[in-house]
């Protein structure tokens, strides 16, 4: 049996008043049909997520599809509901900042941000090579981040590399790493130590498996760096046990899932908690103007490609490894609708939810 | 007898060397003093040595016409006055000021040294060596801790915080200059508040590699308890802190939670009145004290009483100028004198040179926090610090 359709219909509920439901159906070839009603504004992330996960699939194998939706679930953030918040608070504050005529770090009452910078390596998008070139480049970071992987004398000749690419800019470089939530506590323990007596490790991210901050903790208590988290949880209070129980020691904001009210709020959080807080990399770099008014700002990662590389231009730059905001009023990011490269702007027609 | 009025002088003075920790590398050459006494009906005064603050003039009624013997229960009417604001900010440093006035003159009233007055056994404290001395070369560095080493003192407190290969030769440095005191000198260090809890564990466990620390101190917040903790639980030296909070009730959370191996104490904790209560409360929870650096070493008097002190830091700038004191240094000890009181008087016509031609010279106490601290290191610039670096 295969799922062949799906569709989403917003319906009026004349006995229930006025407001509107969503009817989701999931027809499959042996004609049958399923149904469930969902908020209608879910809609949108219902057909996507059916698409993306049910179409063509057995529909018995319910317990694949809970698994794979929550997977994506974790690397995607709470939900679209949440990332569309984050979203639509940046471009209010962008708006809000440019009707006072005043950059964004000015518009939040800070002075011009001047941000310790870092750059990243995620296994999948940049080949190595090229990221060492970056970091050796004219950013001029003191910082880098590596994705690690399963083999552990990989993972300490990259670092190795990493280390020398930043020696023209810092001879005490900070070192980071990225363990993508793979380890149990005690492989995490095992192979940061093994790397801790060879590397001064500046913090390490993904530790535990999302949302295990007990196993966290664990970690932190046994190994010299930093534990860094908080990068994939999308609200303030899903940081409480991580607060409470001592599992981060640098907390990761994303602004993909705070926008800029959210991430204030959170790094004040975090400073109360004398936590340090790191950026993670949005579109443009405009997290560098966060950087300008939060008290325990420690580091923002850099996003590649820099700036005119893509169709999303900004004013932010760097120099000596820090990151500067410019003068223009909002976040400084503009967006080239004739951009020459691949880019091309698929019209969609407006949805309005009510 | 009873308390009829005070005199309150302020001046500035110019050190013999600059001092500085990581805070502010190039270091200060000024510091204010203050000289609070009050006064009885009998032409007897009692004595107090500071930094600044002021307020004396808001808090003197309070104590107006009392009988100074009575000193613990002043403490505790100034305190209740205080209340709201608590044992807070420039109303804290009066009542501290006004504390050890009131105890120089009690012991001055029975005759008595205040280290007799107080119980102590001897006149004598164990000193530590602290040089203050970011701002120092790595020679003068050597001859600051040699000089102490020849006074028989075997231990020091080198500051460090921004360069760790350069601090580990620097450790090296301390640690010869005090060898010809002992085979094996005690070693600690001092970051001030510059790191992060997990800055510390990274900094503290290297260096650990190549020398045995005594004790780090400060290496968080003075007030982040579980910061604090978690660096003593991950590494070998002991955590030493509080120099800097106000009172007992500062150290609450800190000795409750584990979170301190070592309280520094001094004055500013509230007077000699507070800082014995800091340290009776550690002695319950089975904890060391240690005495914090003063004008003329005078709260070694406290120290010399005090049940679990290991070890009084002596810095000696130059800070007594416009002062005369019965105490020196010897085999490793403070060797406090018979003169009662805390064994100190006032050079009035130094006083009044100082005051009428006050010293000119680089910076001001205090130090202000360095950019990056509990963060990110920012590196040392060229010409910061006298001596070499890694970044040159």
């Amino acid at each position: 049996m295969k799922i062949t359709g799906i569709t989403a219909t917003l319906f009026r509920d004349s006995l229930l008043g006025p407001a509107r439901g969503c009817l989701v159906e999931l027809t499959a070839d042996a004609g049958l049909c399923g149904i469930a009603i969902a908020s209608p504004w879910a809609r949108p992330a219902i057909l996507a997520l059916g698409k993306d996960l049910l179409l063509g699939e057995d529909p018995r194998s319910i317990a694949g599809f809970w698994q794979r939706a929550g997977q994506l679930m974790t690397s995607h953030g709470d939900a679209a509901l949440g990332h569309a918040r984050a979203v639509l608070d940046v471009a209010a504050w962008d708006l809000k900042a440019k009707a006072q005529s005043e950059p964004l770090w000015k518009a939040l009452g800070g002075g011009r941000p001047r941000a310790n910078a870092y750059l990243s390596w995620l296994d999948a998008d940049e080949d190595f090579a090229s990221f060492l070139a970056r970091v050796s480049g004219s950013y001029g970071t003191r910082g880098g981040k590596l994705s690690i992987g399963s083999d552990p004398e990989l993972n300490r000749q990259r670092l190795d590399f990493l280390r020398r690419a930043l020696e023209p800019h810092t001879h005490e470089p900070q070192l980071m790493i990225d363990a993508g939530g793979r380890w149990r506590p005690k492989d995490a323990i095992r192979q940061i130590r093994a790397l801790e007596s060879e590397f001064d490790l500046t913090w390490v991210q993904g530790v535990s498996e999302c949302g295990d901050f007990l196993g966290s903790r664990r970690v932190s208590d046994s190994i010299r760096a930093a534990v860094c988290a908080g990068g994939d949880l999308s609200s303030l209070n899903a940081f409480l046990p991580w607060f409470h129980h001592q599992a981060a020691n640098v907390i990761e904001i994303d602004m993909h899932h705070f926008g800029v009210t959210g991430a204030l709020q959170l790094a004040d959080a975090a400073f109360g908690y004398e936590l340090p807080v790191t950026l993670t990399a949005a579109p443009g770099n405009i997290h560098v103007h966060l950087a300008a008014v939060m008290p325990s700002f420690m580091s923002m990662e850099v996003t590649p490609p820099e700036s005119g590389d893509g169709p999303v231009n900004s004013e932010v730059r760097f120099e000596s490894g820090w990151g500067i905001a410019g003068d223009a009023p909002g976040t400084g990011m503009t967006f080239n609708r004739k951009f020459p490269g691949n880019v091309t702007l698929e019209p969609v027609k407006d949805m309005k939810m009510t | 007898m009873k308390i009829t009025g005070y005199r309150y002088e302020t001046y500035m003075m110019k050190l013999d060397r600059p001092i500085a920790d990581c805070n502010l590398p190039e270091g200060v050459e000024l510091l204010p003093g203050s000289i609070l006494t009050i006064e009885t009906d009998e032409n007897i005064t009692g004595l107090s040595l500071g930094f600044g603050g002021g307020g004396i003039e808001s808090l003197f009624p309070l104590i107006e016409g009392e009988d100074p013997r009575e000193v613990t229960r002043l403490w505790m009417k100034i305190v209740d006055h205080i209340h709201k604001g608590g044992n807070e900010g420039a109303a804290n440093y009066t009542l501290g000021a006004i504390d050890i006035a009131l105890w120089d003159l009690k012991a001055k009233i029975a005759g008595q040294p205040l280290w007799r007055l107080l119980g102590a056994a001897h006149g004598r404290v164990k000193a530590y060596a602290s040089g203050l001395d970011y701002c120092l070369s790595d020679e003068d560095l050597f001859t600051f801790y040699r000089r102490m080493a020849d006074v028989g003192i075997d231990a020091g407190k080198l500051k460090v915080g921004l360069d760790l290969k350069a601090d580990m030769r620097r450790i090296g440095i301390m640690q010869d200059a005090l060898s010809t005191a002992s085979k094996k000198p005690v070693l600690t260090i001092d970051a001030n508040e510059y790191w992060s809890p997990k800055q510390a564990v990274r900094y503290v466990r290297q260096m650990e590699e190549k020398f045995d620390l005594a004790w780090v101190e400060e290496p968080a917040r003075r007030w982040d308890y579980r910061g604090l903790r978690l660096v003593s639980q991950q590494v070998s030296a002991a955590v030493a802190t509080g120099e800097n909070v106000n009172s007992v009730a500062d150290f609450y959370a800190l000795v409750a939670n584990q979170a301190v191996d070592v309280l520094n104490v001094a004055a500013g904790h509230s007077g000699v009145t507070g800082c014995r209560q800091v340290a009776n409360l550690a002695q319950a929870y089975s904890l060391p004290v240690s005495m914090m650096n003063c004008q003329a070493n005078f709260m070694a008097h406290v120290a010399a009483a005090l049940p679990n002190h290991i070890g009084m830091e002596v810095v000696d700038p130059g800070r007594e100028q416009c002062l005369k004191f019965d105490n020196h240094i010897e085999d490793g000890y403070i060797v406090l004198g018979n003169e009662p009181g805390f064994g100190i008087s006032v050079d009035e016509v130094a006083l009044a040179e100082l005051q009428a031609n006050p010293p000119k010279g680089r910076g001001t106490f205090p130090l202000s926090r360095r950019a990056g601290a509990g963060r990110y290191i920012v590196p040392l610039r060229p010409g910061e610090v006298p001596w070499r670096h890694s970044s040159e």
